[in-house]
């Protein structure tokens, strides 16, 4: 199986037993699949309760998959249905201490330019501030535009939600982000 | 579809906030998280994938070829002995018939006429249990030794003996006479099935249903037993039809088979619920997983997942 073989070709030959196929199936998606959840319940204990609980049903229903809708589309909507469930079960614990640490650490390059290192970090905190601050559909919308860069119609099929309540969502995100990030 | 092609392109101010966005920290999973998962997916391969046995190659090889020489055999073999009787006898000449006859009433007036009035009040008996129930039980099928000691007078015997002698002919059920004893209902009887078997196509209801004689009012115990046991397979065929009649629901059984359609998830759900409301929350917990894994992206209902939280 060739490493740029289509989503569901990797998860068709999955399902026949090809372990090979589920690495790469994996390796591609392991990122954004992590953010997404890590972004969206802001700690990392959850997010690594959940992010192996995807992976769990993905693998529980190798065999029945059918390719009726894009893989990656159900992947995310069983992310987004464990997240929401989570939510549910808690509300969002405050990962802000893990991420103002991660951002401590983040890069070589910004040590050496102190003026910058501010710019840069103060604009990602208030990025990450902003996110978390969205309404949970308009966050999603906004996660699995910006990470993923999914369609208005494939965010739908994953949320849940009509074209146009996507697009009103994301309207009302972008200008949020927009707001907070300009100076 | 490639990794690529699910991207839509974004507009230059959502490249420029998604730039911002991927250069957030904790961007991946822990290492040995992706090892914990690659090993599940692995180990769940491994189960799964059938096990090659060499020798299981040879095995039904040689398990097919026994039953084909069995089917070869058994279809060159000669009919039973029943068969055989009806097919490979042909029946005799009539004259033939006729003339046994002739001998076997002269032998019988001969023993009549030693015996007159002996007959006239063996005759008397005779008609005497004609008039009782219990004379139902001589036409009734019996070991052969009983119908020898039980066969009436000669003309009866002559007629019994015609029909033994005659050629085979098709059984018409509809010709069953009324005076069948009253057998168990085992025997004869036919529980009604139709709820469960399948209805028969409008060909076969055109087959008359044998007239039965009515079942004893309390049979007992045994053969009760024996009833239901002969009721299950019953129950399982269907109303009993005559063999073209079957054979012609067979080929239509196995041209259309039954294909039970698919469950959908909000049936399976209302299925878990019975099983909730019914105490069976063991039973229910473990259709739940079989649910999540047939249906992993289904957003469960409240009550469902906390069955599924309490469960773990």
């Amino acid at each position: 199986m060739k490493d740029d073989a289509p989503d569901e070709e990797l998860m068709l030959a999955y399902g026949k037993g090809d372990t090979a196929a589920f690495d790469t199936l994996y390796a591609r998606h392991r990122g954004g699949l992590y953010r997404f959840l890590l972004r969206g319940l802001s700690n990392r204990a959850t997010a690594d309760e959940v992010y192996q609980e995807v992976w769990t049903r993905v693998i529980g229903a190798r065999e029945r998959w059918r390719p009726e809708a894009k893989f990656s589309t159900w992947l995310y909507q069983i992310a987004h249905n464990l997240q929401v469930d989570q939510y549910r079960r808690k509300m969002p614990e405050d990962g802000a201490a893990d991420i103002e640490i991660a951002l401590a650490h983040n890069s070589d390059d910004e040590e050496r330019q102190p003026e910058r290192q501010l710019s840069e970090f103060e604009q990602r905190r208030r990025l990450q501030l902003a996110i978390a601050e969205l309404p949970e559909e308009q966050r999603i919308a906004v996660q699995l535009r910006l990470e993923q860069e999914l369609s208005l119609e494939e965010i739908g099929r994953i949320t849940g939600a009509g074209r146009e309540t996507v697009k009103s969502r994301l309207r009302y995100a972008m200008d949020k982000l927009r707001a907070v990030l300009t100076p | 579809m490639t990794g690529n092609e699910r991207t839509t392109p974004l507009d230059p101010e959502e490249q420029a906030l998604a730039r911002r966005w991927r250069a957030l920290p904790d961007g991946e999973p822990a290492p040995a998280l992706d090892a914990r998962i690659r090993a599940q997916a692995h180990a769940a391969a491994r189960a799964s994938r059938p096990k090659v046995r060499p020798w299981a190659w040879g095995l039904s090889t040689a398990a097919a070829a026994v039953l084909a020489i069995g089917m070869l055999w058994q279809s060159g073999l000669p009919p039973t002995s029943e068969e055989a009787m009806y097919r490979q006898v042909p029946g005799p000449p009539p004259e033939a018939v006729d003339a046994l006859l002739e001998q076997e009433q002269a032998a019988t007036v001969a023993s009549d006429s030693a015996d007159a009035a002996g007959a006239r009040s063996e005759a008397a008996s005779g008609a005497a249990r004609e008039s009782t129930p219990q004379a139902v039980l001589r036409d009734a099928p019996q070991p052969f030794e009983q119908r020898r000691e039980s066969a009436g007078p000669a003309p009866e015997r002559a007629a019994m003996l015609r029909k033994s002698l005659a050629p085979p002919t098709p059984i018409h059920v509809p010709d069953v006479p009324l005076t069948v004893p009253p057998l168990p209902e085992a025997a004869v009887s036919v529980p009604p099935a139709a709820s469960t078997a399948p209805e028969a196509p409008q060909t076969m209801q055109a087959v008359p249903e044998p007239a039965l004689a009515p079942a004893p009012p309390a049979p007992p115990r045994a053969i009760e037993q024996d009833r239901r046991q002969d009721e299950a397979p019953a129950r399982a065929r269907g109303p009993t039809r005559s063999a073209p009649a079957q054979r012609q629901a067979g080929a239509l059984a196995e041209a259309a088979p039954v294909t039970e359609p698919p469950e959908t998830p909000q049936a399976w759900i209302a299925r878990i619920d019975a099983l909730l409301a019914q105490g069976e929350r063991a039973q229910a917990l473990a259709e739940l997983r079989d649910f999540i894994d047939a249906y992993p992206d289904y957003r469960l209902p409240r009550r469902l997942r906390l069955l599924l939280d309490n469960g773990r």
